[in-house]
């Protein structure tokens, strides 16, 4: 047996443990927390099992605690300013690669919007459109666009020299090597947009449920805070948990059918 | 037939402010018959790839003419098909959209009646849905090959077609592109750094120096045809002129 050979093996049996693995240390950290909260103040940590009760009483309840429809209100406001962040920030990447004028004029804006805080501009955002869903739709856009943006930006920045000659070459220009070269190129880049923008905006939705809106899982959140009950708390937080980890698994797996060249090409340079 | 004149390819850099000149190519010029298939070799940086370019219509020629059939080269165009080093297939495109890139002017069933008929000169069918990172490098050349003989130019340009593929595929390829450079009666210009290879393939073979690239040699390659057999390597000419080469471009790198 080749030492490459040997090499995988232990790999291929670590991917077989790894389930096992994280069994065991879910189980362990079950159980201490368990031990630890039911010997603490129930508001500090409270524990596994209240958590449990506490998210199925959220779940069956009826009327303004009631889980369903605060999670699904948070999740139409994701995808609708999520969506939104994709209608403007592709073609606003791809113009400001394409047109160097363009990217000259819009760039230092980006960039001084990118690096700052953007939530600061919450209460503007409030100011001009009221509290309430259309406030929280701008506030997912504002935190989600600029990812899509600019990583489609990089996209088109990147084409290889190579694949541009080859166009040249075989006389493919305007919109055709748009159709045909261009955009092709930048969908790797664009879907690694996507994969950071949907956590951006996930972050965008809470944040701005937390401070300006009375219904989703952000006010759900902070109400529960206020009331010192952390059972509920801590149920909404591991709910927000499986949501974004499923929401980016999600765009991985679209990014994984879509950009199916990327890998290996990768691997072959 | 290919005349280029006293073809000059001078770079201007700025090295802080001060401007400074880099000379290419100078003064290059050589004649290439129809159907005659001419190597152009030297040491790396003789800017032998560049001046591929130049034919291309790709780089800009600082002074000279090139002129294909009488008609002068400015830009890139169809008459010439060029084959890279790196392949530079499309990877989001299978074998077939690959060798149809340049045949957009075709209506849809000549299309891939054209492609089908390349991709079968190249040894390819059933591989038309594959796309680049399912094939070997030697089976992505092919692909190169079809696609730069789809648009059915005048002249086919390789430039280091073999030097990404192992020596095992390169030596069995170049017996095939042989093949459908008789075939398909191409004139070639042919690019490498190898000389088996240029003695194997050429009629002619231009030797070029190093920077700046000038015309150093032209060979005549007299051994018999077809080439696309293995014992001509072990002809005593084919060491001979091997021998010659040699010297020429060891003379050419100093």
């Amino acid at each position: 047996m080749t030492e490459t050979e040997d090499l995988e093996d232990q790999q291929g049996n670590i991917l077989k443990n790894k389930w096992v693995i994280r069994a065991i240390t879910f189980a362990i950290i079950v159980a201490a927390w368990q031990i630890a909260g039911s010997n603490l103040n129930p508001i500090y940590l409270s524990t596994p099992t209240a958590i449990v009760n506490a998210y199925f009483t959220l779940l069956t309840q009826t009327g303004r605690y009631s889980l369903i429809p605060a999670t699904v209100e948070t999740l139409e406001a994701t995808f609708l300013g999520f969506g939104l962040s994709i209608v403007i920030g592709l073609p606003l990447g791809l113009m400001m690669g394409m047109f160097r004028s363009i990217d000259i004029a819009i760039d230092p804006y980006m960039n001084a919007l990118y690096v700052s805080p953007r939530v600061a501009l919450i209460p503007l955002i409030i100011i001009w459109f009221g509290i309430g869903f259309n406030a929280i739709v701008v506030t997912v856009l504002l935190l989600a666009v600029f990812p899509v943006a600019i990583n489609t930006y990089a996209g088109v920045r990147n084409i290889g020299r190579s694949l541009l000659e080859t166009s040249e070459v075989f006389g493919v220009k305007g919109m055709r090597r748009f159709r045909k070269v261009l955009f092709p190129s930048t969908i790797p880049f664009f879907m690694t947009g996507l994969r950071l923008g949907i956590g951006q905006a996930f972050i965008g939705v809470i944040v701005a449920q937390m401070l300006l809106a009375l219904s989703g899982l952000g006010y759900l959140i902070t109400a529960f805070g206020d009331y010192f009950d952390t059972p509920q708390l801590m149920a909404l937080i591991i709910e927000l948990m499986v949501l974004g980890v499923a929401m980016t698994t999600m765009v991985q797996i679209i990014e994984n059918k879509i950009s199916y060249w990327k890998q290996s090409e990768r691997a072959f340079k | 037939m290919i005349e280029i004149d006293e073809v000059t390819k001078r770079f201007r850099r700025n090295n802080s402010g001060k401007q400074t000149e880099l000379v290419v190519l100078e003064d290059i010029s050589f004649n290439v018959k129809d159907g005659e298939l001419v190597s152009i070799i030297g040491p790396s940086g003789c800017g032998k790839t560049t001046f591929l370019k130049i034919i291309a219509g790709l780089e800009p020629k600082t002074k000279g003419s090139i002129r294909l059939n009488g008609k002068e080269i400015s830009s890139a165009g169809k008459d010439r098909g060029l084959v890279f080093q790196t392949f530079n297939l499309f990877p989001w495109m299978n074998v077939q959209e690959n060798v149809e890139f340049g045949l957009y002017e075709l209506s849809p069933k000549e299309r891939s009646e054209r492609s089908s008929r390349f991709i079968k000169l190249v040894g390819l069918e059933s591989f038309e849905k594959y796309h680049p990172h399912e094939l070997s490098g030697g089976m992505q050349q092919r692909v190169g090959i079809a696609r730069a003989l789809a648009i059915e130019p005048e002249v086919l340009l390789l430039d280091e077609p073999l030097a990404n593929v192992d020596a095992q595929t390169a030596e069995k390829l170049i017996d095939e592109f042989l093949k459908i450079f008789e075939i398909t009666k191409k004139t070639v210009i042919y690019v490498t750094h190898n000389m088996d290879e240029a003695i194997y393939a050429s009629d002619r073979i231009v030797v070029l120096s190093a920077r700046p690239g000038k015309v150093k040699e032209i060979y005549e390659v007299n051994l018999p045809k077809p080439r696309w057999n293995y014992e001509i390597r072990s002809l005593p000419e084919f060491g001979a002129l091997r021998y010659k080469l040699r010297d020429s471009l060891g003379l050419a790198m100093k």
